[in-house]
């Protein structure tokens, strides 16, 4: 199996959708202000035509390309492209304002790598024990998990709880537009059928993602990084002994964000600030954190390059995605007809695996576009996003349109665009809303459905173990969520 | 001058009074074809229309676009396509639910009987009632007599569909407890079954699950039989007064030129009775059900107001 | 103003009383309209029916906003910042929603070209070249789109 998915990559298709996803990721995700989820968003329209095999492949290799050109822009000018390198900007930029920017990158890049290698691997091993575990997951158990999944999101996704809380709610609240899924009836139509298929992901996504920036930009015509002076970078090399050094904190940091990944909701940034927090306690020099210490850079990125292969475990295995990163993936999936779920490995084990080992060995073009990549790419951070704006805006009604085909889709694009405005603008988060939206119908679904093969019976949710489980999950995060909060306030 | 200025008035004119059927049928086709695929890319309906495509396209002589036009089941398309010209350009390869399912339940913004001409049929799944290998019931009778006493749940691909639909009348009629739980595509309600969240299913695709011995086999809801298992009977066969026909066939918008349907027609049967086809849909797990665009015509009619009475008894 | 001595909140509103009160309108709308915009009629199936989700989630949403609105009574809001720089946004989202409407008529290159122009224009660029990139780049998006990736564009 494994041999016959890696003959499925040798293909020159897969080498240049690889290749092209990761210079336009590092270069998206170089410029400030631009992140990883947009990249992939205004790409997905791109790989429609394409096989599955390299247009996943493309988009994984947007993915690793923006997280590191975000690390780029975060280290050498403090703009942090995505909140979850804002921890990694704290050393990172402290290193390049004593003119080792360049060591700091590189240390950015082997242990993101170091991240996503370990995650992958976990991943190729706990997925499809997880999707062959999938069947035992009925209508009871999806509502539970989702339920979960949900509660994690609204109490460790940081930030004001009853943010997130009002965020996951609109995105439920936006998921019940369309058909019931139960009784096929209209909700919130205005009796128009471009309504009856409710929101679709993409279009909002883009939406959200990308038309807001441009919203924002029209707005804040200050630029955001003004003509701040780039710190002169010395050549520098990072040996392997001193990697080797860092062994414990990269490995203790790939598991917080492989495992904290696996957790659906949480996200990347939570973990990396948690492996930041963790290197910080263990190391013998603790004060030379925030001035630049190594550590402080490559731990958050192990971390948060680590959460993409976690989050792809819950993902493939039961359709559920851990953040919007992978909801973007999840929808790719399906577009190209992989269906997550019990059946995936089953009917198109050699894709999925083919993925797999793309996303391993994506590696190592990472680093050598990444190492070829880094002083070009401080030009890179030099453009004034607003030069790129138009064009997004050219890009993101051509995405939405393109997902099914209708206008409809662009209006609810535009409609999203000015809601994510103002979201940002007010500071509410948007990746609840998003894994609201994506859950919040489905969580609906599972519940309905559980209580109609129970006969109206509640029992039905504390019967199985599974049920039990994750009921038992369910009142354990609240319980800590709420130590946590007592520990706070009487500190 | 003046003769010439007049000649080709009258031939303009001429042109503009000569029934535009008479051009069409001279030159038809001279530009590509489309036909819109109602569901997404790399579904069955979507592979297999692409592939009717690139072997007609040989015989008709022009290029054959396939579009996916995705979303609310199918009607989207159908209300596209049934508003497009009717040059003969335009078609749509579609399947039960869009064509006389949904019609039958709500106002979908077209009428499938008289804003299309099916060309003709040339695939449709057959669906099969299914029980997990270990379930006590092994016959369409003995799960219904089991309904009596106490509930039997089963699922389908979603609500209101077709399988729904069906099951829902013989719950009516024989008074059994069937109880319905809809899931979002048919694989979710095969995975529901096999996991032994609902007791029974009506899917597609069973046919390795059950060879392989892990679901059961009690029916199918077509009127025909699945030539794969002789065994299983219909639900009219079973004394069951209902039946769910699949059909994946293409229809034109209403106001086509019938020459121009009758070319498709007989282009289409071609490529869908040949070996290489054959061969295609058997690699891709689906029958090749050849009907006519007369015999489809009237499936459509008559299964339309077959569910069109069935929503009625259920309130709607 | 004449409670500014309260400060933040409702007495300088900002964007987070904005979006909060938008939202608790849209939610208490939506309560209202609940039972005409979702017919039911069941089965007779044991449970909740079509309205009780939304119905559920609709509540939940208006009070956490409201919640929200009183929590924040006393706190700093981000504020709505000048006319002009709101003006800019209106003029980027009217002139999308005009493209979007005359997309029908005009096809998607007009259209396109004319969004980025505008939003060229709003941005502040007034180098050629850069006014001229939204045309070079819808150009590319509608010859690649119907041709690349056959996609139907307007």
């Amino acid at each position: 199996m494994l041999i016959d998915a890696f003959v499925e990559l040798l293909n020159l298709w897969v080498l240049v959708a690889a290749l092209a996803g990761i210079v336009s990721g590092i270069i998206i995700g170089a410029i400030p202000g631009l992140g990883p989820t947009m990249a992939i968003a205004l790409l997905i329209p791109v790989t429609f035509s394409m096989e599955p095999i390299p247009a996943i492949v493309l988009l994984l290799g947007v993915y690793q390309g923006a997280i590191f050109g975000g690390s780029i822009s975060a280290v050498l000018l403090n703009v942090p492209g995505t909140p979850s390198s804002a921890a990694t900007a704290i050393d990172g930029f402290a290193m390049a304002r004593r003119g080792e920017g360049g060591r700091a990158l590189r240390l950015a890049l082997y242990a993101s790598v170091f991240g996503n290698i370990f995650s992958c691997l976990v991943l190729m091993a706990l997925a499809e024990p997880l999707a062959r575990f999938a069947l035992d997951f009925g209508p009871a158990e999806m509502a539970m998990l989702m339920l979960f999944a949900l509660l994690v999101i609204v109490l460790f996704g940081g930030g004001s709880k009853l943010d997130a809380l009002i965020m996951v709610l609109v995105g439920a609240c936006a998921g019940v537009v369309g058909l019931d899924p139960i009784s096929g009836t209209p909700r919130y139509t205005f009796d128009s059928f471009a309504f009856e298929n409710g929101f679709q992901l993409i279009p909002v996504l883009i939406g959200l993602f990308a038309m807001s920036e441009v919203l924002l930009q029209a707005f804040d015509s200050e630029p955001l990084v003004g003509d701040a002076e780039v710190p002169p970078l010395k050549s520098s090399v990072v040996r392997f002994a001193e990697l080797w050094q860092m062994r414990v904190t990269l490995l203790l940091s790939s598991t917080i964000g492989t495992f904290v990944g696996i957790l659906p909701g949480i996200g990347s940034t939570v973990p990396a600030f948690m492996s930041y927090n963790l290197a910080r306690s263990r190391a013998t020099d603790a004060d030379q954190f925030g001035k630049g210490a190594p550590e402080g850079v490559a731990a958050p990125e192990a971390a948060n390059n680590a959460v993409t292969g976690g989050a792809l475990v819950p993902t493939l295995a039961l359709g559920i995605p851990g953040d919007a990163v992978t909801a973007v993936i999840l929808g790719a999936f399906m577009l190209h007809g992989l269906a997550p779920g019990p059946f995936l490995f089953r009917d198109h084990g050699l894709e999925v695996y083919a993925i797999f080992e793309a996303l391993l060995l994506s590696s190592i073009p990472t680093v050598i576009l990444g190492l070829l990549f880094f002083r070009i790419a401080i030009h890179v951070t030099r453009i004034q996003p607003r030069h790129l704006l138009p064009a997004i805006a050219i890009l993101a009604i051509f995405g939405a349109f393109s997902v099914n085909n209708i206008l409809f889709d662009v209006w609810v694009m535009l409609g999203a665009g000015v809601l994510g405005f103002l979201f940002r603008r007010s500071n509410f988060p948007l990746p609840p809303l998003l894994i609201g939206l994506i859950l919040g119908a489905p969580f609906e679904q599972s519940l309905r459905q559980a209580l109609l093969t129970s006969g109206g019976g509640y029992d039905i949710f504390v019967e199985s173990p599974i049920t039990i489980g994750l009921v038992a999950l369910i009142f354990l995060s609240l319980a800590i969520s709420l130590t946590l909060d007592l520990r706070k306030a009487r500190a | 001058m003046k003769f010439t200025r007049r000649s080709s008035l009258a031939l303009l004119v001429g042109m503009a009074i000569m029934p535009v059927s008479a051009m069409a049928q001279q030159d038809y086709p001279n530009r590509p074809i489309k036909i819109v695929v109602p569901y997404g890319a790399g579904g069955t309906t979507d592979i297999s229309a692409r592939q009717m495509a690139t072997m007609a396209e040989k015989i008709l002589g022009q290029p054959i676009v396939v579009e996916n036009q995705p979303g609310a089941s199918g009607t989207n398309a159908m209300r596209t396509v049934a508003a497009a010209d009717a040059d003969g350009y335009t078609l749509i390869a579609t399947t039960s639910s869009p064509s006389f399912v949904t019609p039958a339940l709500r106002d979908v913004g077209y009428d499938t009987l008289s804003d299309f001409i099916p060309i003709l049929n040339y695939s449709g799944p057959f669906h099969g009632v299914v029980v997990p290998a270990d379930s006590p019931y092994n016959s369409l009778d003995t799960l219904i007599e089991g309904a009596k006493s106490s509930t039997v749940t089963y699922g389908t691909a979603g609500a209101m569909g077709g399988a729904h639909l069906a099951f829902a009348s013989v719950a009516k009629e024989t008074g059994a407890k069937l109880q319905h739980v809809p899931f979002d595509g048919a694989a979710k309600a095969t995975a529901a079954v096999l996991g032994g969240h609902v007791n029974a299913a009506l899917v597609p695709a069973y046919r390795d699950l059950v060879k392989d011995g892990q679901l059961r086999l009690l029916g199918v809801l077509d009127g025909t039989k699945d030539p794969d298992f002789p065994d299983a009977p219909t639900l009219k066969e079973a004394g069951l007064a209902a039946e769910f026909p699949s059909i994946v066939g293409i229809l034109a918008p209403a106001g086509t030129d019938p020459t121009i349907i009758a070319m498709l027609e007989s282009a289409f049967t071609e490529v869908a009775s040949s070996d290489d086809f054959k061969t295609f849909m058997t690699e891709l797990s689906q029958p090749v059900r050849i009907m006519s665009g007369e015999e489809l015509a009237k499936t459509i009619e008559e299964n339309l107001n077959a569910y069109r009475e069935i929503a009625k008894d259920l309130g709607n | 103003m004449n409670r500014a001595g309260r400060g933040g909140g409702l007495a300088r509103p900002g964007f987070r009383t904005l979006t909060a009160g938008l939202l608790l309108t849209a939610a208490l709308w939506a309560v209202f309209a609940l039972n005409s915009q979702i017919q039911v009629f069941g089965f007779g199936d044991a449970g909740p029916d079509a309205r009780s989700f939304p119905r559920l989630v609709l509540w939940l949403l208006a009070g956490a906003v409201a919640l929200r609105l009183i929590l924040s009574l006393r706190i700093e809001d981000a504020p709505l910042g000048d006319m002009s720089r709101l003006g800019r946004v209106l003029a980027v989202t009217a002139s999308t929603a005009l493209a979007l409407w005359a997309m029908r008529q005009f096809g998607f290159f007009a259209g396109a070209a004319g969004a980025g122009f505008v939003v060229a224009i709003v941005l502040g660029e007034r180098r050629p070249l850069l006014l001229g990139l939204p045309l070079i780049v819808a150009a590319i998006v509608a010859y690649g789109g119907r041709h690349g990736l056959s996609i139907p564009l307007p």
